[in-house]
């Protein structure tokens, strides 16, 4: 055994192996046929290897032509494999060329069966032993060329151009990874098989005395394949574990989503609107009263749902199935002997493909306790604006005794007129006419006090604070003048309209200018209170009621606007803190100063109107 | 057609004109006014009179024009009409010699008679405020020694100890009297003390 005999062997064994490896890969992976392309390629270079170390020690002409006419088995199949490697796995080169170039060497195996010696040879004459490098000693056969290895040459050249074609079609493309991998693979291809190709066609041709061979070249094939597919196998191991890492951490994320859901109480729900089944989390079926949860279909969750909530939810999700968008719906449930509870679900819509909803998925939220402070709170509104018109009643006493001073005075008049003088009609006439008038009058008296001690949830609507200032000031009037209280008004023309609750809002100015006029009683200074409209910068309304009474005491600024502080002897401390919740719910501001020149400002400022309905 | 004057002071014109229409079928005159500054701005008309006037008006109220009315010793009284009942309201506008405090809405059976009462009441104080002067008219025609004797007369002392008081005669005391009696057109002490009784600017010595 010679060095070419280990180096041939090394090699063998070097294609035996690599093929083997992506043999068992592709095992694991059926899909990866360019394993098995390459795998069958690595067999086929070992077994041509093995043919060719068993020709170099020939014995007889006949034995080498009949190694080297099976010799052409392997190699044809290493011809479809690496067509197919480059087709399929780099999705490169032409496929015509391809099928032409293995399709002639498949042709070119007839010949080699069936004429001469073998397709190169159509006898082979004699052997020449060659003694190389080293003292290696190896045979080369001489013979008559055979006419149809111009197939197998032919195959070659076109095999060549498929690569060489392949490698400059990836050059001309857009730079990327896969070019640069298709460049290297397709020209070292062409390379060896070009070189192989030119080495062998010199031994045989023009009588170049070296082995015939085609193992160096293609062992270099194999090498650059596998160095590519073994880049792959290294990636695919890189990715895998960088899937397992964003795995675990979508698990901690998704994990970490359920714990905030079970924290803040939702409910989640999905509706799949194909199948019309309906998946409910647990809390979801506890807030909607339905026995399980799980997966059930819509018809169980009518059942179990109360006919009213459910045309609520229904009502708000059916307009966002035809238009898209989101939709909320408020909504209350009545368990069975258990309290009314509100839920808010909010949720949107998947369309498929072809525009039709696929799947609503929403979330359920327990409101009972907001909505049962925001009645609270309007009660509390409420009730502090009866408190605040029983302190008033003076003034409405004098609204509504004006007009009934002026009917009962009227009416007594032309009573006497009609027994003096029953033909002064005209002047009954008169009587009547001013009757009528003041009994309107006191009807809108009457209907405005209505308005304001009625009980009714926040309606929020269009609001001219100038209006307003001027409503409230009418109701106040007399009280003011009974505390011998001038009353100076600086509104701002073209006052911005506000966003707001009219009679709550009248109900923050009456307190305020109470509170002011409150603050100057008793005192011998002039007692002017300046009620001041203006627009902020920020495009919203600011109002401002100003005394000139004792100021508040600096330590008291922040507390005022406290429940249950006051500085009045007789006072509940309620009246500022109620205004501060009204102007809150406004998203406004309420807070007071102390003049410059004595007294104080009680300033409140409300947004620009759209603001609340963002 | 009574005589008498009704001042209505209200800023509510309906209630003016409703009231001005009650007092005119009454009988009486009526002038009306809107607010306390014009009926200050305006001269007063001769004869009986008093006002009705609203107690809570803008600008200056009712009492602090009745403040002003007493300042001026017109002697109009004042009733006041009120929309909005407070006791303490009353106490003050009574304080402040208000004939009477009605409150709004007032029935005629209870305003035509008390304002009655009120033009009555100022008739005779007018009246009384008329012979007051003519009596101090008298008064000033005495002697300083005549009214020092008649001083001495009203508080009740005879002839000989006003003598006695004065250091004179008791001859020149009955002169001093008699003359005294005759320019003051008394034929008596009592009358002569009733008479004493309305002089406010002078205190028996």
């Amino acid at each position: 055994m010679n060095w070419i005999d280990v180096c041939w062997i090394v090699m063998a064994a070097a294609c035996l192996t690599l093929a083997s490896v992506h043999l068992l890969i592709w095992n694991h992976q059926k899909r990866e046929t360019a394993q098995l392309s390459f795998a069958i390629a690595g067999f086929a270079v070992m077994l041509t290897g093995v043919f060719e170390v068993l020709a170099m020690h020939a014995d007889s002409p006949q034995r080498y032509a009949e190694l080297m006419r099976w010799a052409h088995l392997p190699l044809a199949i290493l011809v479809v494999a690496l067509v197919a490697f480059v087709r399929l796995h780099l999705g490169a080169g032409r496929a015509w060329l391809g099928h032409l170039a293995w399709g002639l060497r498949a042709v070119a195996l007839v010949p080699n069966f069936t004429t001469g010696v073998n397709v190169n040879f159509l006898e082979v004459n004699q052997l020449l032993e060659i003694e190389a490098v080293g003292g290696a000693h190896f045979v080369t056969p001489v013979g008559i060329a055979n006419p149809w290895m111009a197939l197998v040459q032919l195959s070659n050249v076109l095999l060549v151009a498929f690569f060489i074609d392949a490698a400059i079609a990836a050059w001309r493309g857009a730079p990327s990874r896969e070019r640069d991998r298709t460049i290297r693979i397709c020209s070292s291809l062409g390379l060896f098989v070009g070189a192989s190709m030119a080495w062998n066609t010199a031994i045989i041709v023009g009588g170049v005395q070296f082995p015939l061979a085609v193992l160096p070249a293609f062992t270099g094939v194999v090498l650059v394949m596998s160095y590519e597919l073994g880049g792959d196998v290294v990636r695919a191991a890189q990715l895998a574990r960088d899937l397992s890492a964003s795995e675990a951490t979508l698990r901690r994320s998704e994990q970490r989503i359920e714990d905030a859901v079970v924290a803040a109480g939702f409910g989640l729900w999905e509706w799949d609107c194909v199948t019309q089944e309906v998946w409910l989390s647990p809390r979801a079926s506890e807030l909607l009263g339905v026995d399980k949860g799980g997966l059930l279909d819509r018809g169980q969750l009518r059942g179990n749902m109360d006919p009213a909530s459910l045309l609520a939810l229904e009502g708000a999700i059916d307009p966002m199935l035809e238009n898209g968008g989101e939709f909320l719906s408020e909504f209350s449930i009545r368990d069975v002997n258990g309290p009314i509870r509100w839920l808010v679900s909010r949720g949107q819509c998947e369309f498929d493909g072809s525009g039709k909803p696929a799947i609503v998925r929403g979330v359920l939220v327990d409101i009972t306790a907001r909505k049962e402070a925001a009645t609270q709170r309007d009660e509390l509104i409420h009730l502090s604006r009866v408190a605040l018109f029983a302190e008033l009643s003076g003034s409405l006493a004098h609204e509504l005794n004006q007009p009934l001073m002026s009917i009962l005075s009227n009416a007594q008049a032309a009573q006497g007129i009609l027994v003096q003088d029953p033909g002064n009609l005209q002047e009954v006439s008169d009587c009547l006419a001013d009757i009528v008038e003041s009994d309107k009058h006191a009807g809108e008296v009457i209907q405005r006090l209505r308005m304001m001690l009625r009980k009714q949830p926040s309606v929020f609507r269009d609001v001219q604070l100038n209006d307003l200032v001027r409503d409230v000031l009418r109701i106040i009037r007399v009280d003011l003048t009974a505390k011998g209280i001038d009353v100076h008004l600086q509104l701002q023309p073209g006052l911005p309209m506000s966003d707001g609750d009219v009679v709550q809002l009248q109900q923050v100015l009456l307190n305020l200018i109470v509170n002011a006029s409150d603050a100057m009683q008793g005192q011998d200074r002039d007692r002017l209170l300046t009620v001041a409209t203006r627009s902020s910068q920020d495009g919203g309304v600011e109002v401002s009621v100003a005394d000139q009474g004792t100021g508040i005491a600096p330590a008291d600024l922040e507390h005022i606007f406290s429940p249950f502080v006051t500085t009045k002897p007789a006072g509940m401390g309620l009246g500022l803190a109620v205004c501060t919740t009204i102007i809150q719910s406004h998203r406004g501001r309420l807070w007071a100063t102390n003049n410059h020149h004595g007294g104080a400002t009680v300033l409140f400022t409300l947004p620009p109107r759209g603001t609340l309905a963002q | 057609m009574k005589a008498g004057t009704v001042f209505v002071i209200d800023d509510e014109a309906t209630v003016r004109q409703g009231l001005s229409r009650l007092l005119r079928m009454a009988g009486w005159d009526v002038v009306t006014h809107e607010s306390a500054r014009s009926f200050l701005d305006t001269s007063l008309p001769e004869g009986d009179g008093c006002i009705l006037l609203d107690m809570h008006m803008p600008g200056m109220t009712g009492p602090e024009l009745h403040d002003a009315l007493r300042e001026s010793a017109s002697g109009l009284p004042v009733i006041y009409l009120t929309g909005q009942c407070s006791v303490s309201d009353g106490v003050r506008a009574m304080k402040k010699g208000a004939f009477d405090f009605l409150e709004k809405p007032v029935d005629a059976k209870v305003l035509l008679p008390t304002i009655e009462k009120a033009l009555a009441t100022h008739r005779s104080l007018q009246e009384r405020q008329q012979r007051n002067g003519e009596f101090e008219q008298r008064f000033s025609t005495l002697s300083p020694r005549e009214r020092s004797v008649l001083d001495h007369v009203v508080v009740g002392l005879q002839n000989k100890h006003i003598s006695a008081e004065m250091g004179i005669a008791e001859k020149t005391v009955k002169k001093y009297r008699g003359r005294a009696m005759v320019k003051m057109r008394c034929r008596s002490v009592a009358e002569l003390v009733r008479l004493y009784a309305t002089l406010e600017n002078h205190e028996p010595a």
